[in-house]
């Protein structure tokens, strides 16, 4: 019923079967708008996670915060 | 989310986590009931997994690099640069042991931010570590901040002393049924409320009473040990009559009558009575959906019990429901009063029910089966309620009337008293219905006792079988007898 949906959802979370398998038997509509909001949960934690990263380098000190960005970067 | 349709207490509590989670006003979590706490659970770990796995290098990088800075530095560069969001990730990458270190140098509203940014399961292991003032402070911020759910998240990985500081903390016991409703792993909830001392667990599951918060109270009490889950009942089952009316309402409202009769069944039966007849169970439609969520639940053994406590006017009322929810049910319940042993209440129930549900009864397959049959008619026999079963008997089909006929047939302390009751009720044609449908093998005992009849009875029991249309077949055995 919701294959595509599941498919994408197991991708994205890269979840198994037993994770997400459920999803299938959803209403479509659900699926979908819950597909989408879990993207968008990930989507909005990378973004404010960009901007955390790049506040919290430049106030670390000038030697440390050379080397956070290198490996935060 | 529609009353009616409310689903249990833990898929209601992963809802709530869920939509905390994924933070969306696009997706309606109620839609997700009916996929169950437990892929609801799945999916919300999964979610969480992503996210963290996602950046897990980049923060593992980071704390091999930090490894090299002194803890005291690291904490006041986690307050003055990397915030609370950072910190939460890094600290999950650390040893526990260097990470509760690093904690303990943070102030408490600091920690309270990064606790919601940390990867939960390395947050357990963390804070299992850290002194019992540092968790209550924190706790105390996020109690403010109505943070229950992020309190459930850790609350019972928390330590013994750490327990009691917190809920010495806390004056408000619903704060206190709040975190526990969305408690992680609820598993663990017996081991939680044994640190928590007596008078105090008995003064929250008073406060669920008293402030309507029947479903978090009802959650502690279904997620516990069996013995403490009796405890935890008692204490409920001592409230007012008015208070536990309200239960009523509120469990057949919500569909809580799965966590009551759990309850209920390892509580002390002396309450039994009370509950059993409050005025709200009285109500058909409210018993109605009791019984039916009993047999959905596989419940009815422990429901059985509770009928028993009842007045006459509410086993007429419990009678008239079960028999409502149709012949699946009621075979249940009977399978149910075999199992549990408790044949007494469906005899006291069945006095009560119309012709159309004896006959009901009369045709179930159960009846047909001679263990529960022999057991309901000793049952019968030792209260002298044979009468009212002959009732039953009359409406069963030739293949029942086969089973009573073989089952009594075997038993001289079960025959006698089915005859007696027959003499008393004039109910000779049940009993002649019955010899007729015997089977051959069991057709010459019949005939014995029918030559062992007082002139009387045998004149009685001729008169019968010949109405009934069987004389012709028990004459041929007296007959062949007699040969």
């Amino acid at each position: 019923m919701n294959e595509q949906v599941t498919r994408q959802l197991k991708s994205l979370l890269d979840a198994n079967e037993k994770e997400v398998g459920f999803i299938e038997y959803l209403p479509g509509e659900t699926a979908e708008k819950l597909l989408q909001s879990i993207q968008q949960r990930l989507d909005g934690e990378r973004a404010a996670l960009r901007e955390k990263i790049a506040e919290g380098v430049s106030k670390l000190p000038a030697p440390l915060s050379g080397v956070a960005r290198r490996v935060l970067g | 989310m529609n009353e009616q349709l409310l689903p249990d207490l833990n898929t209601r509590a992963e809802l709530e986590k869920l939509a905390r989670l994924i933070q969306s006003d696009s997706v309606d979590v109620s839609a997700l009931a009916a996929s169950g706490a437990d892929n609801l659970r799945r999916l919300r770990q999964s979610i969480n997994r992503r996210s963290f796995d996602e950046h897990r290098e980049k923060f593992r990088a980071l704390e091999k690099f930090t490894r090299v800075l002194p803890k005291n530095y690291l904490a006041k560069l986690a307050v003055s640069a990397f915030g609370p969001m950072l910190s939460g990730r890094l600290v999950g990458e650390m040893n526990p042991v260097r990470a509760a270190q690093i904690v303990r140098r943070l102030p408490a509203d600091f920690l309270a931010k990064a606790v919601a940014q940390a990867e939960p399961d390395k947050v357990r292991e963390i804070i299992a570590l850290l002194p019992a003032g540092i968790i209550r402070d924190v706790a105390m911020i996020l109690v403010g901040q109505g943070e229950y759910v992020l309190m459930g998240r850790f609350a019972d990985a928390l330590s013994a002393p750490a327990i009691r500081a917190v809920v010495g903390a806390v004056d408000d016991d619903s704060v206190l049924l709040h975190v526990a409703f969305y408690m992680e792993e609820k598993s663990q909830l017996t081991k939680v409320v044994h640190m928590i001392d007596n008078d105090r667990v008995a003064r929250i599951m008073r406060t669920g009473t008293e402030k309507n918060l029947w479903p978090e109270a009802l959650s502690i009490i279904d997620n516990v040990s069996p013995e403490l889950r009796g405890r935890l009942a008692n204490i409920m089952a001592e409230q007012d009559e008015s208070i536990l009316d309200g239960l009523v309402g509120v469990a057949h409202a919500q569909n809580l009558w799965g966590p009551v009769l759990r309850g209920m069944d390892k509580m002390n039966p002396k309450y039994y009575r009370k509950i059993v007849n409050l005025p709200a169970v009285k109500d058909a439609a409210v018993l109605g959906s009791l019984v039916n969520t009993a047999y959905e639940e596989g419940l009815l053994e422990a429901a059985l019990p509770l009928a028993k406590s009842m007045r006459a006017a509410g086993h007429k009322v419990v009678a008239h429901a079960t028999l409502q929810q149709g012949a699946e049910v009621a075979e249940a319940a009977l399978w149910a009063a075999q199992n549990a042993g408790q044949w007494s209440v469906i005899l006291d129930l069945a006095q009560h029910l119309n012709d159309a549900e004896r006959d009901l009864i009369a045709g179930l397959a159960i009846l047909r089966n001679k263990a529960p049959l022999t057991d309901l008619l000793s049952v019968a026999v030792a209260e002298k309620r044979v009468a009212l079963l002959l009732d039953f008997v009359k409406r069963m089909s030739p293949a029942g009337k086969q089973t009573v006929a073989a089952v009594c047939l075997a038993d001289e302390d079960l025959l006698e008293p089915v005859l007696d009751a027959a003499r008393d009720e004039a109910a000779w044609d049940t009993v002649a219905s019955v010899f007729g449908a015997a089977k051959a093998e069991t057709l010459d005992k019949a005939v014995k006792v029918y030559q062992r009849l007082s002139d009387e009875d045998r004149a009685a029991l001729t008169a019968a079988a010949k109405d009934q249309g069987v004389w012709d077949k028990l004459a041929a055995s007296l007959e062949s007898t007699a040969a």
